[in-house]
């Protein structure tokens, strides 16, 4: 028997094969354009809330409103919550970008300045509207570097789960190198290694368990919290 | 996930080529007529039995049954040694049919591969196939398998092989399993790629058996080695899905894995004995597709078990439960704020899309494989088929990973 060799087989095969995963990598594309598109629209919103929010507490401020304080605190903490529901959201799909990595990237800056913001904006509702409540600026790293971060992030969930509105929580990706306000606050408080706390001006190099965070954040609060019994 | 992330998509590739060229080769290659027999050879039958008392009349009894002249059947039983009755029951046969031309060979136990050497010594046929003492073949199987041996190039005809009595979810298991395996032979047949040839009821030409020199050993695979040597040789090897012959398969697991490790450990050592036919253009699609295939697939299908168990099974469980520990195993907490706040776009698309395409050419290549050989696709029950679906390929994973250990630890000599 001679045997026939079929190369046009062979060939069609692999165009298909390459036809598949082309359109599957087309796909791809058109999802990752959607996710961009989704997180501009979200973050257009934000900014809204964020300039409205501004301005209550001014106005709050300059004509000693202190009684609308609870409803803008109501505001401001779904405000808050919303934001690093996007952040985190952005996080997961700039890991898992193929193709729109750098819309991506640039969209992560818009959203390390709406936390820093917002950061801010927490410290002076302290003031004007008296609030109990604590802040915590977690650095994170997303390169192999921090082994950590997982359970860092992990834990700063969980007591975000506990504390609700008493515990503001912002993550920032420390090496993202394209805004300056990074830098700067990693200078100010001597940040060189991942993951670290920022518990209001206290700071915590390296991996934090659950009970250490708590033994500070507790002791930051002027009323009682059920939760910091056993802390305090 | 950097080794995952690489490996997955360049075995997706090579898996979505091997299945698209399958499937061009299938639907390349139109089912040809049905052929009627117009002379009935000689055809030698051979039995090969050790200690199969209580299965080798059943076997007998189908040899007999079958639908051709008495005058052309030359049956040899070959009694390897048996320590039980075997050899009682075949001598009460014998006499029982004496209207039929029965041997029986006793020999000590040398193994299958010498009994049907022994066979071949006294074979008087001018076509010469075994049946397993555990197997029963159709009437009709030799009325409609000898026509295709006009072709002067064919060596062997095979027939499609289901398992007998299927009771418990492992031999229903292996029902659905041999389904999409004959499929896939039926492919290779038209490719001329044919790898192996089974033990029940292959029909060989007898004189081509004995000019390339009769059965060997091959690593406990002779029907796989004999399948190589047909190929070397250039002859043709003709897969059948009209013709059952039924077969007992193992009931328990272990009986499982001793027969799978045996059979893909002899895939690979024979390809590797082979390996000079590799990548030859004389081979064609045998040695270019076929044999690289039959070395590598089982090795990679368990690394990627392996893998995904590790990366999207294991590490997350892990992962989870160290990071529960660091707060106490405070679960209620994140049960009582689990966000339902689902979103589409934040499903990882690039998995998904793999998995889809994987699954809509499974889900293919199975509607196909039992469409022809005109099973139902729920024939062995709902529970086996999702058993199947879900479970087979990490029962082969774990076959495989005791094969490389195997292959590592013990046979490194032979090779």
């Amino acid at each position: 028997m001679v045997r026939e060799f079929n190369k046009k087989r062979y060939i069609i095969a692999a165009l298909l094969t390459l036809f598949v995963f082309v359109l599957g990598l087309m796909l791809g594309l058109v999802i990752e354009g959607k996710r961009v598109q989704y997180i501009q629209s979200i973050n257009r919103i934000e900014k809204l809330d964020y300039n409205s929010l501004q301005l209550q507490y001014a106005y709050i401020e300059q004509l000693s409103q202190e009684r609308n304080c609870d409803a803008v605190s109501k505001t401001f903490e779904n405000s808050v919550k919303s934001l690093i529901e996007t952040s985190e959201r952005l996080e997961n799909y700039e890991q898992n970008a193929n193709l729109n990595k750098e819309d991506l990237h640039a969209l992560k800056r818009e959203y390390i300045l709406a936390q820093l913001n917002y950061w801010l904006l927490a410290k002076r509702t302290k003031k004007i509207c008296n609030r109990d409540l604590v802040t915590i600026l977690y650095f994170y790293s997303t390169d192999k570097e921090c082994p950590d971060c997982g359970e860092q992030a992990f834990i700063l969930t969980y007591l975000k789960n506990e504390f609700k509105d008493k515990l503001l929580i912002f993550a920032l990706d420390s090496t993202y190198t394209d805004e300056p306000m990074i830098g700067m606050l990693k200078d100010q408080y001597e940040i060189s290694g991942y993951p670290t706390l920022v518990i209001e001006d206290k700071v915590f190099e390296s991996f934090t368990s659950k009970d250490e965070i708590l033994k500070t954040v507790c002791s930051l609060y002027k009323e009682d919290i059920d939760y910091c019994m056993d802390y305090n | 996930m950097a080794i995952i992330n690489i490996i997955l998509p360049v075995v997706y590739m090579i898996t979505l080529f091997y299945t698209i060229f399958w499937l061009i080769t299938f639907l390349d290659n139109k089912e040809e007529k049905k052929k009627v027999i117009k002379e009935f050879p000689l055809v030698s039958i051979v039995v090969p039995a050790y200690n199969e008392e209580d299965v080798i009349l059943e076997t007998l009894d189908s040899v007999i049954g079958l639908d051709y002249p008495k005058n052309k059947l030359d049956i040899i039983i070959v009694n390897d040694g048996s320590t039980d009755s075997t050899k009682g029951v075949a001598e009460k046969f014998i006499d029982e049919h004496n209207d039929y031309d029965i041997k029986l060979i006793n020999q000590d136990n040398q193994g299958k591969w010498v009994a049907l050497n022994s066979a071949l010594k006294i074979a008087k046929g001018e076509f010469f196939t075994c049946l397993d003492a555990d197997s029963s073949v159709e009437k009709a199987a030799l009325k409609k398998m000898l026509p295709y041996f006009t072709d002067n190039n064919v060596a062997a005809v095979l027939p499609l092989i289901k398992i007998k009595n299927p009771k418990g979810i492992l031999q229903k298991i292996q029902c659905y399993e041999y389904i999409v395996n004959f499929f896939y032979k039926k492919i290779m047949s038209h490719l001329n790629c044919v790898h192996v040839t089974p033990g029940p009821f292959g029909v060989y030409r007898k004189d081509v058996i004995d000019k390339i020199g009769g059965f060997r050993q091959g690593h406990n695979t002779e029907d796989m080695e004999i399948a190589f040597r047909l190929q070397k040789y250039q002859y043709k090897i003709i897969q059948l899905l009209d013709v059952d012959v039924h077969t007992y398969s193992p009931k328990n697991l272990k009986d499982f894995y001793f027969q799978r490790n045996r059979w893909n450990k002899g895939s690979i050592l024979n390809v590797w004995d082979y390996r000079k036919m590799m990548f030859k253009k004389e081979y064609g699609d045998f040695g270019i597709l076929q044999m690289p295939m039959v070395l590598c697939a089982g090795f990679i299908a368990m690394t990627i078990i392996i893998l995904v168990l590790f990366y999207n099974i294991l590490k997350p469980l892990f992962n989870g439960i160290y990071n529960l520990s660091l707060v106490d195993f405070d679960i209620f907490s994140f049960i009582a704020n689990i966000n339902l706040n689902l979103n589409l776009l934040d499903f990882n698309y690039y998995k998904l899309i793999i998995i889809a395409v994987m699954i809509t050419l499974s889900l293919t290549v199975f509607t196909l494989a039992h469409k022809h050989t005109k099973q139902k696709l729920t024939s062995q029950g709902i529970a086996p088929l999702l058993v199947f679906i879900l479970f087979y390929y990490l029962l082969l994973g774990a076959i495989w990973l005791g094969i490389t250990k195997d292959l590592i630890f013990k046979n490194v000599k032979k090779w």
